[in-house]
């Protein structure tokens, strides 16, 4: 996979059209729905998205591979989505997490557990439960997730990116990026398991 | 010794493999006595195994040739008021990253 990468990468340092083709299908979507969680304007957010494969078409030739491509990009649109709001006066603190997870409420005042968590069986991608894959739900979940739960999300699952370059690049503290991203994940967890609760 | 509601709280850094050798260990041992806990850690992978595939699989629709035409040109033509823009957005060298 890292071969087939590095020969598109390569194709597009030459301007092969049907390269940029691909690379675009490849990341479009994830571009959007990280410029969507933190501009939170459908018609910024495009432009963003837009302007990043500008500078990743004119920029090209100074990728050299130290990060993965993934993670240059997801850089480049961070950059160019927080130079947009400040610009607009919008930068606001990437701070707000969304309710707490509900994590501590499932536990006895000895600290155990209340109710015991189900196993789950059959958990994988291709299942189908309500007409639809896991992964269609999962992606639907992520969708209503805050936006800045859903941003530290995506960065981390996809980004490739480390804890302190993603805390840097949405100013946030360690502790904080922490936070959201367990909760990001608790949601995702509770929502499954009550999907796959009420099938079993 | 850990209560569950520690491990649990413990878990996202266990999967990220950032806990510390000793807390590590202390999670690893309660997760050989506890179903409970080995329950819920065995939820929380599968949730992080299928966020990144979910994430993965989301590609976008064939782009129009239109839209791919209108980025090649702004990228070729570094005059254009739009392209200047996304010059002057980018801050920092996105590739100058501590990594490798």
């Amino acid at each position: 996979v890292l071969e087939e990468q590095e020969a598109l990468i390569d194709r597009l340092r030459k301007q092969d059209e049907q390269a940029f083709a691909e690379v675009y299908k490849i990341y479009s979507s994830s571009l959007l729905r990280l410029s969507m969680s933190i501009v939170r304007n459908k018609s910024t957010a495009e432009d963003l998205v837009q302007e990043t494969w500008v500078s990743v078409l004119r920029s090209i030739d100074r990728f050299e591979g130290r990060s993965s491509f993934r993670a240059w990009i997801f850089t480049i649109l961070v950059n160019k989505a927080r130079t947009r709001l400040r610009r607009d006066n919008r930068l606001v603190a990437f701070d707000e997490g969304g309710p707490d997870s509900g994590l501590d409420a499932g536990f006895d005042g000895r600290g155990k557990w209340a109710q015991m968590p189900a196993l789950w069986d059959n958990v994988t991608a291709e299942r189908i439960v309500e007409g639809r894959s896991l992964l269609a739900h999962v992606n639907a979940i992520i969708d209503e997730l805050p936006p800045a739960q859903r941003a530290v999300l995506i960065m981390r699952s996809q980004g490739d990116l480390e804890p302190g370059e993603i805390c840097a690049l949405l100013d946030l503290s360690d502790g904080n990026m922490r936070v959201l991203l367990h909760r990001a994940r608790q949601s995702v967890r509770l929502a499954l398991d009550q999907l796959l609760a009420e099938k079993s | 010794m850990l209560s569950c509601r520690d491990v649990a709280r413990r878990a996202d850094a266990l999967l990220d493999a950032e806990l510390p050798m000793w807390e590590r260990i202390q999670v690893r041992l309660h997760l050989m006595m506890c179903r409970g806990c080995a329950a819920f850690v065995g939820q929380m992978r599968a949730t992080r195994r299928l966020t990144a595939q979910a994430l993965d699989a989301q590609s976008a629709p064939p782009a129009q040739p239109e839209t791919l035409g209108r980025i090649l040109e702004l990228a070729r033509h570094p005059d254009s008021e739009d392209a200047a823009g996304c010059d002057a957005s980018m801050g920092r060298d996105p590739d100058a990253k501590p990594k490798d």
